[in-house]
């Protein structure tokens, strides 16, 4: 009968050690899988495809008139009046929503009061277009002001 | 019972007990396991990420129902995949989740998203171990899983598993590198996908001795861009004795079309300047770059006066298919006094002085020239150029399915710098391809950091997988020869180099002949084919001036007018003449309304991107003013005036004030 005690309370040892192990290392295993989880929730955004598709269809549609770089610089420019605005302004960027930027390229300057040089685009390009031009635009770069740099 | 009986099965009991302790660990080992996966981690914080977003009752009730478990996308018709990325990518169809950090965000819209996630699955684009439910396996970020997932910046490479033509929409990089494929000539090389129509552009090599002088091609073969900083013909890095061998080669094969016979000896000196107006008046810059000016799609003649002897030049655009039978240059018909005068604007204005002299007699030795058939073949020229009777073969390796290739499978050489990665293999091999190991053959095209990404990206879309018939969208290929005596024409004046018919053609000119009849005047086209008047002013690549016979241009007219045209387009509209109340209206809707003139030149004032439009009412039939206005993209896809979604009378009217614009002169009937 003893013996059958001592028996019983080292299986009980061995299975409580197997337990504790097999906890430990799931808990390890779990701890660099947050670290992981951590890296990738912090990973830096990567170049967008909206803004690839935007540069492409702004440099076939819009840079004759609006200029490559959106500076309102592009040859057809100099024909307007009034000239296209410098897209890459800092306050121009601020003061508009995407919304904003999506409605006149869909709905073309004459609708938003501006002028109606600036030609409606929503029948000529699809939503999704006209949202890669919006991603585009956030992506232009302020023209270093002459003199510095 | 016998006290052993008792003590045997009092160890039986013992044993019971312990062996189902043991199976109850073991059973519980699963759960455990299952409790602490990464993805409920992610899960979790999804929960929390919602629940504090959460901005409705409904959206509350939601958040706080969210089950954890693993989430999947079965394509049951592309080969029954299963994509579980969606486990703990859990925000890609979430609005909500535009600004949240990875792996929540909101996928980007592109054309098959958010509507289409059931259709198309995450691995199909993004590649990956589709299956896996932890990050590193999903990833493919695992030995032996030979389709890691694809950097984010060659994702469009992924369009092009599906479609299969060169341009792809709202797929730029990938169009753009399918296109440099064909433009660079890789296919000179290397057997691979959407090669099946590829031609080469590059020059037949017959009769060089009378063409150029050994030492140009000396310094041509050691370096194209030094001569030309254009040129595709990419440095091939040849040791000066395989430069040797291979002119004296080049310079013994006989001419397609000898000049003995064709063009005297002893040329007379013509007028430079008669030339140099010719020249330009032919707008030859439509096609070749001459002082930075140019369209690009032919050579660049600076330095051709030295370059090419006068003899040859004088032969050659006399009639460029006699020697060069492949070429997409037009025959113009020039005088021999104006080949004599445009010969001598090019010896006199477009050579450089440091330009090789003129030919010495230049016998090189058999063996020398056995030896450079040999570098020829080892360098596999005959991929690009032709020389009559020789057959080129496409030396590289097989590329098919270059796009899926394991890592694993890849030859690193002496690049132990690089990333253990397809991608990363293929910018380096297109970029500095002698750099893996010795003695490979490859040349340098000199790729920026863009091309290098398109083209990497159009390689990797080359998987050579096997796709759905219903997936699959097959290039749209076509083979159109314009028949008869108007067919031969076409031929000669080459129109199809830069126009399309119904399909076929180059992309020169953004205007296509299919419906031309239905689209201008008989009488404005006999005479615009004789001269062309520039329809864009601006543009560099205009309608060259190919010295038409009346009768020829006669017949090419009457021809487009009665056999290119297309029945859903109107003709006159205005049979009566134009109501003036109409035409009064759509000047206003013309300046006020649509603000054409921020593109068209009418009466003097107005841009210069659009064509001037005084001359509608010669050139233009008014019906198709009309149906154009209604949606120019239906002329063409890529047609930049954009569609105004304006109405029938709108169209109607802005189409009776441009057909009653007072014209400058008087159509003059006959010439």
């Amino acid at each position: 009968m003893q013996r059958s005690q001592t028996w019983l309370a080292l299986a009980g040892i061995v299975l409580l050690a197997g337990g504790v192990w097999l906890g430990q290392t799931a808990r390890a295993a779990s701890v660099p899988h947050d670290e992981t989880a951590k890296k990738a929730i912090e990973a830096p955004t990567p170049p967008s495809y909206g803004a690839l598709e935007g540069r492409a269809l702004f440099e076939y549609y819009c840079s004759t008139c609006h200029g490559k770089e959106g500076h309102g610089d592009g040859f057809n420019s100099y024909n307007l009046d009034p000239r296209p605005r410098d897209l890459s302004d800092p306050a121009f960027q601020a003061k508009r929503s995407d919304k904003d930027l999506a409605s006149v390229i869909r709905s073309g300057g004459g609708f938003a009061g501006l002028s109606n040089t600036m030609p409606p685009w929503g029948h000529t390009l699809n939503e999704r277009q006209i949202g890669y031009l919006v991603q585009f635009l956030r992506t232009l770069k302020a023209q270093p002001k002459d003199g510095t740099e | 019972m016998k006290p052993e009986d008792k003590l045997s099965s009092d160890r039986l009991w013992l044993w019971f007990a312990i062996v189902s302790v043991v199976f109850l660990v073991v059973l519980a080992i699963s759960p455990v396991k299952d409790y602490f996966r990464e993805y409920r981690h992610y899960q979790k914080e999804y929960q929390r990420r919602l629940l504090a977003n959460a901005g409705s009752s409904k959206q509350l009730k939601q958040a706080r129902g969210f089950a954890v478990g693993v989430r999947q996308i079965w394509l049951r018709d592309y080969e029954d995949r299963v994509d579980r990325c969606t486990t703990c990518h859990l925000g890609v169809d979430e609005p909500q989740m535009a600004n949240a950090p990875q792996p929540f965000r909101v996928h980007p819209v592109t054309p098959h998203t958010p509507q289409s996630f059931d259709r198309f699955g995450c691995v199909s684009c993004h590649r990956g171990q589709g299956r896996a439910t932890t990050r590193d396996e999903a990833h493919g970020n695992v030995a032996d899983w030979s389709s890691p997932l694809l950097p984010l910046e060659y994702t469009e490479a992924s369009c092009g598993t599906c479609h299969q033509g060169v341009k792809v929409p709202e797929a730029t990089q990938l169009s753009a590198g399918r296109a440099l494929i064909h433009k660079v000539g890789c296919y000179g090389c290397h057997k691979l996908a959407g090669g099946e129509n590829w031609q080469s552009l590059a020059p037949d090599l017959d009769g060089l001795a009378e063409k150029t002088t050994p030492g140009w091609l000396r310094a041509w073969l050691h370096d194209p861009r030094a001569l030309r900083p254009n040129t595709w013909m990419p440095s091939f890095r040849l040791s000066k004795d395989d430069i040797d061998a291979l002119v004296a080669y080049l310079w013994v094969q006989p001419p397609q079309r000898p000049l003995e016979g064709l063009v005297p000896k002893d040329l007379p000196e013509g007028d430079a300047d008669r030339g140099k107006t010719l020249f330009r008046e032919s707008r030859c810059i439509s096609c070749h770059t001459v002082e930075g000016r140019g369209n690009g799609s032919a050579p660049e003649l600076m330095g051709v006066g030295s370059s090419v002897n006068r003899r040859w030049l004088v032969g050659f655009v006399g009639d460029p298919q006699a020697f060069q039978p492949e070429t997409r240059m037009p025959r113009f018909e020039f005088s021999r006094q104006d080949l004599l005068d445009i010969s001598q604007y090019f010896s006199e204005e477009l050579s450089t002085v440091d330009g090789p002299a003129a030919g010495l007699p230049f016998h090189p030795p058999q063996t020398l020239v056995d030896r450079g058939a040999e570098v020829y073949q080892r360098y596999g020229c005959g991929g690009c150029h032709k020389i009559t009777g020789k057959h080129g073969s496409k030396i590289g390796p097989d590329l098919t399915g270059i796009g899926s290739k394991p890592a694993g499978l890849l030859d690193f050489g002496k690049r132990s710098d690089l990333p253990r990665r397809l991608p990363d293999w293929l910018a380096a091999k297109v970029t500095s391809p002698r750099s893996f190991r010795d003695g490979l053959k490859m040349p340098v095209f000199g790729f920026n950091a863009v091309q290098t990404r398109e083209i990497v990206t159009a390689l990797l879309s080359y998987t050579g997988e096997k796709i759905p018939e219903q997936y699959r969208v097959a290039a749209t290929i076509s083979h159109y020869s314009p028949p008869g005596q108007f067919g031969k024409l076409v031929r000669r004046f080459h129109c199809q180099s830069c126009h399309q018919i119904q399909g076929t053609g180059g992309d020169i000119s953004t205007a296509p002949l299919t419906a031309e009849g239905s689209k201008v005047k008989e009488d404005w086209l006999r005479q615009y084919l004789q001269v062309p008047t520039a329809i864009r002013p601006i543009l560099t690549d205009r309608m060259i001036v190919l010295g038409m016979k009346p009768d020829e241009a006669a017949f090419i007219a009457h021809f487009i007018k009665n056999v290119y045209v297309n029945d859903a387009i109107p003709g006159e509209i205005f049979p009566d003449g134009v109501p003036p109340e109409e035409a009064a209206r759509g000047k206003r809707l013309f300046f006020e309304r649509y603000g054409c003139q921020a593109c068209h030149e009418v009466q003097g004032s107005g841009g210069y991107y659009g064509p001037p439009l005084n001359d509608t009412p010669k050139k233009l039939v008014s019906g198709w003013v009309a149906w154009w206005l209604r949606d120019p993209q239906k002329w063409r896809a890529d047609v930049r005036c954009p569609n105004y979604g304006m109405d029938a009378t709108d169209a109607r009217d802005l189409a009776a004030y441009l057909v009653s614009l007072p014209t400058a002169t008087a159509p003059t009937g006959e010439d």
